[in-house]
């Protein structure tokens, strides 16, 4: 189990280093110059040799890249903001807290909910209730996030005044933001859970399970969850690394000073470095939640760990041949013979 | 009393595409130790009478119709939820065709064995794992291996351990839906041997469903041949041996390979099983029976004992004298 997670961990260096260049070059072919922004309308060239030089912009792309590469690696340095006087670091570090606590508590939300209805859905195939469960998430998931958000505020903030429309200022303000936010993958994963759950109890190890005499609730929870619950962790897995990273559309609509709103104004004033240092951390949780995702995995299938034991074969042992030769000789069909005759 | 008597059973599937009748009106016996071989091609009905004496049918479409199931006094149709429970892997148990399917991927063997002890008895999780370990080395697997997970073993050891999932509460009847269906051809005859073998020890009554009339031989007193959902010949596997009824069972006969006549193609049956949504008036097999008249077409032959304990459902036989 630690040689799995080591063999992962392990694996996750060249992704992030690979990452890093890839990202490096989007934001340094982006459109638009830093160095110009900054000087405004009126400036002499020495002026723009002058900033650019202070910035490091005159320097070869290779020698800019490896540089930033480097202060990464090495320092987690992730450079300084041209739109503040603060490091990208200090900036991203301030907003992370309110991203992952509304990405976390929106996860939860999700587990908690998306799991049992989608149980319940499957158990309940082909009734009112799985028609409407099934029609329900069919809708919340082609529904545009923005749209569902601003629908919501009309009706809960505006019409019926049960919740404040922005910030984060008491428990109440906390719900539309996080809801909104979650309820797609809500539906995504109600839906997964069904289908998968549908196809687990259909298996012949189920009817082995309900061969054994066991009540139904073992069989559903002991023998067909665990095994339908698979590809929702990838799903859950996969979505949590970009909730955790913030949401643009939720943030920016509810007022939210999270990861979002942080990457919205860094775009909107060319902050290279700090668009650059968002995608990073976003990319690092994207990456940590995956490692996490295939250690559970691995927990729950023991096929997954066994991939990793190399150069051991798993299925011709010993006693497996060794078991004595039938008496009497012949296979099935030699009887038949002998019956023929009698 | 007989351990199982199923009487008239009917079983229907209600499906979108209209009402497959899969079952009827099947009757046969079964006492305390016997065999019952069921025979038949696929889609015959055999594995949905043998999952109907556990009412292991898929809900909500398969529907018990007609028919009563009694088994050791006790009438399988009317018992509660708890009953059936209490039955199940106790009195009755199942070995399921495909053990690759058969096993729950991501829990240890011995622990599936477990289960079933800890469901029916009152041992702690402990002796129940003890047990199962014993029961492996019964089914020739040796015990430590029962922390192992079914991927790690191959076919035929996968087999073993459903078989040791049956066994393991002594159930009075077991029902092994094609053991060796799914299994490589050399080890068919270890495995079922090994089946024989611990039916025998434990005194065990078996329903053995298959395509192999060999092994019916080999190891069944009794003998049920199904055709699109009814018996077409039942009795005592000697009797049955020794003087084919039927012309469906003379043509799984013949479809035989054999090693002391000189043949060199096989002769199958001609056309295929009636679909079981629309099922033909008349005897079901008339369409690819060579001794078909007119009247095969129109009337439905009864099932008739023509020696004692020897039936079959044919109007070759009508005018004979049978037992009345």
């Amino acid at each position: 189990m630690i040689k799995f997670i080591i063999k992962r961990i392990l694996w996750m260096i060249p992704i992030f280093l690979g990452v890093l260049v890839i990202v490096f070059c989007l934001s340094y072919f982006m459109p638009g110059d830093p160095v110009q922004d900054k000087l405004g309308s009126s400036y002499t060239q020495e002026d723009y040799d002058a900033l650019a030089h202070e910035m490091g912009l005159d320097r070869p792309f290779l020698v800019q890249m490896g540089d930033y590469i480097w202060g990464v690696v090495t320092r987690f340095d992730l450079g300084n903001a041209y739109s503040s006087n603060q490091t990208v670091l200090q900036m991203i570090s301030a907003r992370v807290p309110v991203s992952l606590a509304i990405g976390l508590l929106g996860t939860l939300l999700v587990i908690v909910l998306g799991i049992p209805i989608g149980v319940f859905s499957a158990l309940k195939q082909n009734t009112v209730a799985d028609y409407t469960i099934t029609t329900f998430s069919i809708i919340l998931a082609s529904l545009p996030g923005f749209w569902l958000a601003l629908m919501c505020i009309i009706v809960f903030c505006l019409n019926l005044r049960w919740l404040p429309a922005s910030g984060l200022g008491s428990f109440k303000a906390w719900i539309l933001p996080v809801v909104t936010n979650s309820l797609m993958s809500l539906a995504s994963v109600t839906r997964m859970t069904r289908s998968s759950m549908l196809e687990v109890i259909r298996q012949d190890y189920i009817w082995t399970a309900k061969a054994k005499g066991l009540p139904s609730g073992k069989v559903i929870f002991k023998h067909a969850l665990k095994n339908s619950l698979i590809p929702v962790i990838t799903m859950v897995g996969g979505q949590l690394g970009i909730i955790v990273g913030g949401s643009v559309i939720t943030e920016t609509i509810f007022n939210i000073p999270g990861m979002g709103m942080l990457m919205v104004t860094a775009i909107n004033k060319r902050d290279y470095p700090l668009i650059l240092g968002i995608t990073v951390i976003i990319s690092i949780f994207v990456m940590v939640m995956n490692l996490l995702v295939d250690i559970v995995y691995s927990l729950i299938d023991p096929r997954i760990k066994s991939q990793f034991k190399s150069g051991k074969k798993m299925f011709i042992k010993k006693n497996d041949i060794s078991f004595p030769p039938v008496k009497g000789q012949g296979g099935p069909g030699s009887g038949l013979k002998e019956a023929k005759e009698a | 009393m007989n351990l199982l008597e199923v009487k008239d059973l009917t079983i229907v599937y209600d499906t979108s595409e209209g009402t497959v009748h899969a079952v009827n009106g099947v009757s046969f016996e079964i006492n305390n130790g016997e065999t019952l071989g069921i025979v038949g091609e696929t889609g015959a009905g055999k594995t949905t009478t043998a999952r109907s004496l556990m009412r292991l049918l898929p809900e909500p479409q398969g529907i018990i119709k007609e028919g009563s199931i009694t088994f050791d006094g006790k009438d399988v149709r009317n018992m509660s939820e708890k009953e059936l429970r209490h039955m199940r892997g106790f009195d009755i148990s199942m070995i399921f065709q495909d053990p690759m399917t058969a096993l729950n991927p991501l829990l240890t063997v011995e622990d599936q064995i477990a289960e079933s002890i800890r469901e029916h008895t009152k041992l702690s999780k402990h002796e129940s794992v003890i047990e199962a370990r014993k029961m492996l080395e019964k089914v020739g697997i040796m015990a430590e291996r029962g922390s192992e997970y079914p991927h790690q073993f191959s076919g035929g050891m996968q087999q073993r351990v459903v078989i040791a999932i049956a066994l393991t509460c002594n159930p009075k009847l077991l029902i092994a839906d094609e053991p060796t269906s799914a299994l490589d051809v050399t080890i068919q005859a270890q495995v079922l041997k090994m089946i024989a073998d611990l039916q025998q020890e434990s005194g065990t009554a078996m329903i053995l469903i298959t395509h192999d009339l060999g092994v019916v031989a080999e190891t069944c007193d009794k003998v049920a041949i199904m055709y699109a959902g009814e018996i077409v010949e039942y009795g005592k596997a000697e009797d049955v041996y020794g003087r084919i009824l039927h012309p469906y069972t003379q043509g799984l006969f013949d479809s035989l390979p054999s090693l002391d006549k000189n043949v060199r193609r096989l002769k199958p049956i001609k056309g295929l099983m009636p679909d079981p949504t629309d099922l033909p008036k008349g005897c079901k097999f008339c369409p690819r029976c060579e001794f078909a008249s007119e009247k095969c077409k129109e009337t439905e032959p009864p099932l008739k004992e023509l020696t004692p304990g020897h039936f079959v459902r044919c109007l070759r036989y009508e005018k004979e004298s049978g037992v009345s």
